[in-house]
């Protein structure tokens, strides 16, 4: 049972991985600082719904090193840990209250992800100029969470089953 | 149309009423975060608006910890260089518009974030820790204070 599950985390790391990769592949950025889809937040609501708190922190801290070290720099690191931090704080409380559907859980992760970057940056720049692009990153977090939290609950839905019964 | 298909067009309305009306009892609290989440929204659009909506004149460079301010009016080259007098971005005004010509960087991120024209843009270099934007002289002496 045990193996099994760790088979099951590096798989979804790889997938997290994967994701993440093919995120820094679309352009998707618009002149806008921060703007991005979050396709790795899918695995990581997978995680939350399927195996629990500890082991979605654990996987998604790696996946962030692990990105880090490939395709950014000391900086994104950071970034990256202060948004995970902000947005799994936030998903795991709603979680808990048991009363939110999982595109809400993932819609009010992504907005905390981005505030938190935001967040970050203005202290590290020790400038508030940032914040003219926090209304705009929370409309993005809004609409690329909605999209991420419903394939995340087709993938829940589909995938629970199969993972803790078979 | 005759009085049966009315009346099943009526009766077909009703049970979609009732389904809509179950639905939204069923996901009340989710209804409710969603619309709180977009009035927060709105209301941050606004608030930004409020603050930064006048035509800018000075444009500001910070890279590190010194501050440099420039006329927006007049066309410029910046060359930006650390202390050792590497060369490392080019940042380029002209006609009212500020954008990042050349970076050294691996991302090149700034130079996609393309060109800036209205007060409280920015444009942003992580890995050289510059940031440039746009402000109107005089305009909100406290985020001045919290810059220093």
């Amino acid at each position: 049972m045990k193996s099994k599950k760790l088979s099951f985390l590096g798989l979804f790391l790889t997938a997290a991985l994967i994701l993440s990769y093919i995120e820094t592949l679309i352009p998707f950025f618009y002149g806008i600082p921060g703007l991005k889809l979050g396709l790795a937040n899918a695995m990581v609501m997978l995680l939350l719904y399927i195996y629990g708190v500890k082991d979605c922190i654990l996987v998604n801290i790696i996946r962030i090193l692990i990105v880090g070290f490939f395709f950014g720099n000391a900086f994104s690191i950071i970034y990256s840990l202060v948004g995970a931090l902000f947005s799994v704080i936030i998903m795991v409380i709603l979680k808990k209250t048991d009363k939110f559907d999982l595109a809400v859980v993932s819609i009010c992760g992504g907005m905390a992800h981005n505030t938190g970057q935001i967040l970050i940056a203005s202290v590290f720049f020790g400038t508030p100029y940032l914040l003219y692009y926090l209304p705009v990153l929370l409309l993005s977090g809004f609409i690329c969470g909605g999209v991420i939290g419903i394939i995340s609950k087709g993938l829940v839905t589909r995938l629970k089953v199969l993972l803790t019964n078979g | 149309m005759n009085a049966r298909a009315f009346i099943t067009l009526v009766q077909e309305l009703t049970v979609i009423k009732v389904k809509f009306k179950q639905t939204i009892k069923n996901n009340r609290a989710n209804i409710t975060i969603l619309i709180i989440l977009i009035f927060l929204i709105v209301a941050f659009f606004l608030a930004r608006n409020f603050f930064w909506s006048d035509t800018p004149d000075t444009v500001v460079i910070q890279h590190n910890d010194s501050i440099k301010e420039y006329p927006l009016s007049e066309d410029n080259d910046i060359a930006i260089m650390d202390i050792l007098n590497n060369y490392h971005n080019l940042v380029i005004i002209k006609d009212g518009k500020v954008w990042m010509e050349k970076a050294d960087c691996p991302d090149k991120l700034c130079m996609k974030q393309g060109k800036i024209s209205k007060e409280g843009q920015s444009i942003v270099c992580l890995p050289h820790k510059i940031i440039v934007s746009l402000r109107k002289k005089g305009h909100s002496p406290e985020m001045d204070a919290v810059a220093k």
